[in-house]
């Protein structure tokens, strides 16, 4: 084996997976049959040591291809290899290694947090130092049992026994989804950590803030087939972000004052006050045009992942 | 080591021990009333000679004798209880917790998908172990008692070599209609599908044993139904165990368990 190929944790190659055909009538009373495609061609590669973020709006094919990868759905075709270990044959010794939290978490409702650990512990020795630190961090109360938890602190009890063992290879299916933001953060610290030690993250999910905050590379999903696979850094220089602004009354511009050498793709004036802008890439030369302004408002957020997905194939 | 067994065998305690305890009970309470059912049981044995009741309580039942009696309601008791039991838990163990999704997390852990599925089904065996144990010891001291209070004659105590063999008639169907009702859990994977279709199935052979007992034209019926065999009124008449009908039973609950293991380990988890 090479030592690329040693330095890659998980690589899936052209993973193809129909469901079967779905049925539907048209307005004409005609029956339309088409393939229900859970992932197309798939392949992509996640390296040691790094975050590899899996983004997708829902019903893309994120969830098929995870679990592919687990050996819980059989392919069409293609292939795939974790630790350079095949998925299929060698599913027990993979599991020996890995993580995983799915994306619709249901854990054994009449058991305890703690009775989990210890069940759970004895498929896959716990970490005790690592288990301290995430009792730490989570404040879920473990000795409680399941079914009296809310759906929040469920995930965290999920959180807690994926990484309890600290597994080598991590497959987190929209892990932070239910969590309050305290615990989202906290929960993206550990994941940071866990880079910074050398463990392996692939973390999927449709929340393009969660994918720029922790990932070092992302790919993206549409319609079963890989679309982009970059750079978290140069995926940002792509996006297009929406900017609203309320002017104070005493000066407030015309659609021809604003800049038009900065990264502006379009302005609609909302109200007499209120702007609504498109702005791609950087946003500096245009902040810098605000100061002589007063603002009374100002938004900014970042573009859905559909508008990603048109921008990428603009 | 046999960490699902283990945690099975608490999560499943009441319910396990319940059922056992509820049919062993009636033999200290029938027991006790049996001075004064023999009197009205002689009257009642002249109904039993109709077919119908033949039918419905099995044939050769002499209730006018305390291991008649015994037989008749202990083992037609135990009969529901093998019905109801093995239509809704061994078709529920897998298949529930499929339609729950705890199986995601269960199966990301190292542990082959036939022995997770074979530690379950263990437990369910192992509960209706309690069937034979509890029923052959209670048997023991109710004859032990009522022969000492002159309720029965030394004539008339009931034969445990018999009754061990009927308990482990039971066991052998417990597990092969269990392994049916397991097989139809893994081949639905969903609980509400797989418990029609095992009720069809054990159901359906209950029936066929039962209705081909009415008349000689479809008698051949009763040779497709796991009930045929290893019967415990034909055991209690005949006092043995045939080998022939201990061999169906287990090889068809073995192959109906084998196939389960085996489907579950190479299915799709959609």
């Amino acid at each position: 084996m090479s030592k690329s190929e040693s330095d890659q944790v998980l690589q899936v190659s052209e993973v193809t997976k129909i469901y079967g055909r779905s049925y539907l009538t048209n307005i004409a009373g005609k029956t339309i049959s088409r393939r229900v495609v859970g992932a197309e061609e798939v392949s992509f590669i996640v390296n040691k040591g790094e975050i590899f973020g899996f983004l997708g709006p829902n019903g893309a094919g994120k969830t098929t291809t995870i679990r592919c990868i687990l050996d819980y759905l059989k392919m069409q075709s293609g292939m795939i290899s974790v630790f350079g270990l095949d998925h299929h044959i060698d599913a027990l010794e993979i599991r020996e290694r890995i993580g995983y939290i799915p994306g619709d978490l249901a854990l054994f409702k009449n058991y305890t947090g703690n009775e989990l650990i210890n069940f759970y512990g004895s498929f896959r020795p716990i970490d005790p130092d690592f288990l301290k630190e995430l009792r730490s961090l989570f404040r879920v109360d473990l000795s409680l049992k399941i079914k009296s938890l809310s759906s929040g602190n469920r995930q965290q009890v999920g959180i807690i026994l994926a990484l309890a063992s600290k597994p080598e290879f991590l497959i987190l299916d929209e892990p932070t989804s239910g969590l309050d933001p305290l615990m989202t953060a906290n929960f993206h610290r550990i994941l940071k950590k866990l880079k910074q030690e050398g463990y392996t993250i692939f973390l999927s999910s449709h929340d393009l803030a969660e994918v720029q905050s922790v990932c070092d590379r992302v790919g993206i999903i549409r319609e079963g087939r890989m679309i982009l696979i970059e750079n978290v850094e140069d995926l940002r220089s792509k996006f297009v972000q929406h900017i609203n602004i309320k002017f104070d009354p005493s000066k407030v511009p015309q659609i021809s004052d604003f800049p038009s050498n900065s990264s502006i793709i379009s302005v609609n004036q909302i109200k007499k006050t209120v702007f609504s802008l498109t702005i791609s890439e950087n946003i500096n030369s245009f902040l810098h045009w605000l100061r002589n302004y007063e603002i009374i408002r100002l938004t900014i957020e970042d573009a859905s992942l559909e508008e990603i997905f048109l921008q990428y194939y603009e | 080591m046999l960490t699902v067994y283990r945690k099975n065998l608490r999560k499943y305690l009441l319910i396990g021990i319940s059922f056992p305890i509820v049919i062993v009970l009636f033999i200290p309470l029938i027991g006790s009333l049996w001075p004064e059912l023999r009197n009205q049981m002689e009257f009642f044995q002249e109904f039993l000679k109709n077919p119908i009741y033949q039918v419905m309580l099995g044939e050769l039942v002499d209730l006018s004798t305390w291991p008649g009696m015994y037989f008749m309601y202990i083992f037609m008791m135990l009969e529901w209880v093998m019905i109801f039991a093995t239509i809704f838990i061994p078709a529920r163990l897998i298949s529930s917790e499929m339609d729950n999704n705890t199986l995601d997390v269960m199966l990301s852990y190292p542990i082959p998908r036939w022995r997770y599925g074979l530690e379950k089904y263990s437990v369910y065996l192992t509960y209706n172990l309690l069937y034979p144990i509890l029923i052959l010891s209670t048997t023991f001291l109710a004859n032990e008692t009522m022969l000492n209070i002159d309720f029965i004659s030394a004539e008339e105590t009931i034969d445990l070599v018999v009754v061990g063999y009927a308990t482990i008639g039971s066991w052998l169907l417990f597990f092969a209609l269990g392994a049916l009702s397991f097989l139809c859990g893994m081949i639905f994977l969903e609980s509400s599908k797989a418990m029609a279709f095992s009720g069809l199935v054990i159901l359906g052979q209950y029936m066929m044993e039962r209705f081909g007992g009415i008349t000689e034209s479809i008698s051949f019926l009763q040779d497709y139904s796991l009930f045929h065999y290893l019967s415990a009124s034909a055991i209690n008449h005949s006092g043995k165990l045939l080998i022939g009908d201990l061999i169906i039973v287990a090889s068809v609950g073995l192959a109906a368990l084998a196939a389960a293991l085996y489907i579950f380990q190479t299915r799709e988890l959609t």
